[in-house]
């Protein structure tokens, strides 16, 4: 199409302009020697340099790290098993499961974090960093199912039937056909499971100890304090890191064959 | 059969999940309403909850939320159908969800400099002669930010809509002399139209529910239920009247729900 | 010993509460031999397929191979290997390893494994496609890696499910020959499941024609085609014209109000009855000369023969097959000799159907 439509690009640049002008908002003035959001007073990269002096923010990030690790680690673990159990379900018993499967996906952050609160305080379970670990295992579970099960569905039945006709155990059949298989939508689960428990801020804020901090409940302490260049730092670098790991992901995923963007709730 | 074993051993930890995180903590939230501050079995949080002030708040809440999900509409289904005319549109489609990737906070936080009294906006606003103006902590700021937010959620399933529509179908419409704004009213429309759906449950329940925005951007001047249930939970400690507020977001989710929903697509 | 290597006794498969798929279903298949399983679709003739196979269980009733029942065997377990319609080839493994999977499963020595694979492909004509990845193989391709890694395994029966639906024509036929090539160079049974007729005949030493969950016929490919045993057979296999008739006495037999002497007996006086004409049977003659006579209703040219449909005054059609020409509107006449006519009872079984038909023979026998 080489029709000229001046005003259709008119609006798309506005659209553009507007998503991505407070990010590099928040990037420039990460090197104003000023000390606020307004008027550019010098360039400097002082604001850099005390993030990487303050280990307790360096702590927060390892922390933020860990759990997203180690949640997306073992929520795709019991997705990838609990995906492939729901598929040998009937169909009404599937659409059961997946009723309760999706209840956490809709389900707004502040109720899944008010009644995991009240799910901790009764089971008597300390808040800190066990209890912001399971909470994001809870939430990140369905969303690998939901990644893994186009991926089961899409594999033609008489696959296992071969597997099996050929001699193969349910083991046999499990690690040689269905894991194989399936293998793109592990990894886009993993990879979504990561990104859900790098940006939760909600759950985590009710489920955290005093002790206990991940980056975004940081953050917001921090904004609630006001302006901080110290902030703007840290998001420059967590931008970089976010495209990073868009680049990665869509390599991996083109590779892989899996279609479609998917994005965080 | 065999088959039903290692089904069932698959089974376990997914069913111990649903059964620990899903319908427990459900079961406890309904059970804490009845709750009241001393710890009796009581109906009094639904008595507040149905007084002025709370139905009030609750009614303000919804008339943000409409607001917000009818901007990001009228902004994202334009933005969706000139996204799906480019060239390549894909490319394109993933810079519009780039930004959503980026941690909610920090994009609220840089609003915060944006709007503040010294920021881009109140500059800019000085050059075209209307004045510094109080742009933070404003309905307006909440109502700006909550959309900016939203944008790409909104875009994403419309665009997957609009991309689908086969072409032939417009040919067709065309053929049987359809002007194009009836092609649009009588075909594109209708056909994106579970794509709307999808797009405004995604928009709407989170936008009643959103507590960090109304805090940082807001400055307590628009309470929302979320707002609400986290100044309950974590502030007042009364956890049976965050509850009660709980439960209603819970059965207003599955009203709106209910509206939105269509035949299952996957996502 | 015997030479029965499967066995179906009385089987019936029901899912929940839904019409039976298989309805006391009894059957053997003998060793060496070429089957085919033919019927519509939903007929059950893939169910029975599953149930051999083992990726079904039956509901009632009894399955034996090599005399030893297997009902509760599972599919992993059998000495059957299946090709299926889909062929269910790995996506993940290439063209070897997809041969290799069963030999793996068995942990085979590697060294074996390379050779039988090398084996099982040359015997398919795929040599040199090892490393080949199933994406970059043709229909017809994957149809023979599909058909490798079954024989590579040494079953003693191997499962066709519709193996070639997915085929374009001219590949179908060739693979028709190659089917029945290799079933004869291995030496083993061969269970073939196909709605399509023309296909069974081909291929088949043995055929079991299936509706609504039983078998209805099961006979040679000549058998089944010269003498259908009802409606049903008559109709699905071949073309046919088909009109009521009745029995008069043996010998003969009267339909469209005239009667005609024919080769069939043993029935009751005046039994209604429906007969079968096979198109190729009929043959054109002039109007006052015929046996029947029709007005030419329509003609297409099929290469091989025009195939003609008529009128008869009691306006039952015809389907003729006939190398002649006729006009459009004109009216000719028909003739058939007694043989070309097939008698067909309702409601008989096929065990009184076989014996009416021995009896015949007999009666040939005695006659000469």
């Amino acid at each position: 199409m080489t029709k000229k439509r001046p005003f259709a690009n008119i609006f798309l640049a506005i659209i553009f302009i507007i998503l991505y002008a407070p990010i590099f908002y928040l990037i420039f003035y990460s090197f104003n020697s000023g000390g606020t959001m307004s008027g550019f007073d010098g360039f400097t990269l002082d604001w850099y340099k005390e993030l990487f002096q303050d280990t307790r923010l360096l702590i927060i990030v390892l922390n933020t790290l860990v759990i997203a690790l180690l949640s997306a680690l073992i929520s795709t673990i019991i997705g990838v098993l609990g995906a492939i159990a729901i598929r040998s379900f009937k169909r009404k018993q599937q659409n059961t499961l997946l009723s309760f499967n999706n209840v956490l996906i809709v389900s707004p952050d502040v109720i899944i974090g008010a009644s995991f609160l009240i799910l901790f305080t009764i089971a008597g379970f300390r808040l800190g960093f066990y209890s912001v670990l399971l909470s994001h295992i809870a939430f990140s579970i369905p969303i690998v199912v939901l990644m893994v099960l186009p991926k089961l569905s899409e594999m033609s039945p008489t696959l296992i039937d071969a597997a099996k006709d050929l001699g193969a155990s349910n083991w046999n059949v499990l690690t040689k056909v269905i894991l194989p298989y399936i293998t793109p939508g592990i990894f886009a689960g993993f990879f979504m499971a990561l990104t859900y428990s790098l940006d939760d801020f909600a759950v985590t804020f009710f489920v955290t100890g005093n002790g206990f901090s991940t980056l975004s409940v940081e953050i917001y302490s921090l904004a609630r304090q006001g302006i901080s260049l110290n902030i703007n730092a840290l998001s420059s670098l967590l931008f970089l890191a976010t495209i990073l790991l868009v680049i990665v992901y869509y390599y991996v995923t083109k590779r892989s064959g899996t279609r479609g963007v998917n994005f965080r709730k | 059969m065999n088959n039903k074993l290692s089904r069932n051993l698959y089974m376990i930890p997914y069913a111990i999940w649903i059964l620990l995180f899903v319908i427990a903590p459900i079961l406890l939230v309904v059970y804490y309403s009845f709750i009241d501050t001393q710890g009796n079995f009581s109906f009094v949080n639904y008595e507040k909850f149905f007084s002025s002030v709370y139905l009030k708040m609750t009614l303000s809440s919804f008339w943000y939320a409409f607001l917000i999900t009818l901007i990001s509409l009228i902004i994202a289904y334009p933005t969706a159908y000139l996204l799906t005319k480019t060239k390549h549109k894909q490319l394109w489609l993933l810079l519009i969800i780039v930004p959503s990737w980026i941690n909610l906070l920090l994009k609220a936080y840089a609003f915060i400099g944006i709007f503040g009294t010294y920021g881009v906006a109140n500059s800019f606003l000085e050059v075209v002669g209307i004045g510094t103006q109080q742009l933070l902590f404003t309905d307006f700021s909440f109502i700006f930010v909550s959309v900016y937010i939203f944008i790409p959620f909104m875009i994403l399933p419309i665009f997957n809509a609009l991309d689908n529509v086969n072409p032939t179908l417009l040919d067709a419409a065309n053929d049987l002399g359809a002007s194009k704004w009836t092609t649009f009213r009588r075909v594109i429309f209708p056909i994106t139209l579970d794509g709307v759906k999808s797009g405004i449950q995604i928009t709407f329940i989170p936008a009643l529910s959103l507590f960090m925005l109304t805090r940082l951007i807001a400055g307590n001047r628009v309470i929302t239920l979320g707002t609400a249930i986290e100044q309950h939970f974590l502030v007042t400690q009364d956890w049976g009247m965050g509850a009660t507020i709980a439960v209603f977001l819970i059965i207003a989710m599955f009203i709106i729900m209910f509206i939105t929903g269509h035949r299952k697509r996957g996502a | 010993m015997s030479n029965t290597i499967i066995q179906f006794k009385n089987v019936t498969k029901q899912y929940d509460s839904d019409p039976t798929v298989l309805n006391d279903v009894s059957f053997e298949i003998e060793k060496g031999k070429f089957y085919t399983l033919l019927g519509p679709s939903g007929c059950g003739k893939t169910t029975i397929l599953r149930l051999i196979a083992g990726f079904t269980e039956a509901t009632t009733g009894e399955i034996y191979f090599n005399d030893k029942r297997i009902n509760q065997v599972p599919a992993n377990k059998r000495q059957v290997n299946t090709v299926f319609q889909d062929y269910a080839l790995f996506p993940h493994l290439n063209v070897f390893e997809n041969v290799a999977f069963g030999l793996r499963i068995k942990k085979m020595k590697k060294t074996d494994i390379e050779a039988k694979v090398k084996e099982a492909l040359s015997f398919v004509n795929l040599s040199g496609y090892e490393a080949r990845e199933i994406k970059e193989m043709s229909g017809g391709q994957r149809q023979r890696v599909a058909i490798a890694r079954a024989i590579v395994n040494e079953p003693e029966v191997i499962l066709l499910d519709e193996p070639l639906s997915a085929l374009d024509l001219k590949l179908r036929y060739q693979m028709q020959y190659e089917l029945r090539d290799l079933q004869k160079r291995l030496g083993i049974t061969f269970i073939f499941v196909t709605h399509d007729q023309e296909e069974a005949l081909a291929m088949s030493d043995e055929i079991f024609v299936i509706n609504k969950g039983k078998i209805q016929q099961s006979g040679t490919p000549n058998d089944i085609y010269d003498e259908p045993i009802n409606r049903f057979v008559a109709d699905f296999i071949g073309e046919s014209n088909i009109v009521k008739g009745t029995m008069t006495r043996d010998y003969l037999v009267e339909f469209v109000g005239k009667r005609f002497e024919c080769v069939d007996m043993g029935m009751n006086t005046n039994e209604p009855v429906e007969i079968v004409i096979r198109p190729e049977d009929l043959e054109i003659t002039s109007f006052d000369e015929g046996m029947l006579q029709v007005n030419v209703h329509s003609q297409l040219f099929r290469g091989v023969h025009y195939e003609i449909t008529g009128i008869d005054q009691d306006g039952n059609e015809w389907l003729v097959h006939s190398t002649k020409k006729a006009n459009v509107g004109d009216n000719i006449g028909l003739k058939f000799a007694p043989e070309a006519i097939h008698v067909m009872r309702f409601n008989e079984t096929e065990e009184d159907f076989d014996k009416r038909l021995d009896s015949y023979t007999e009666g040939d026998a005695n006659e000469q």
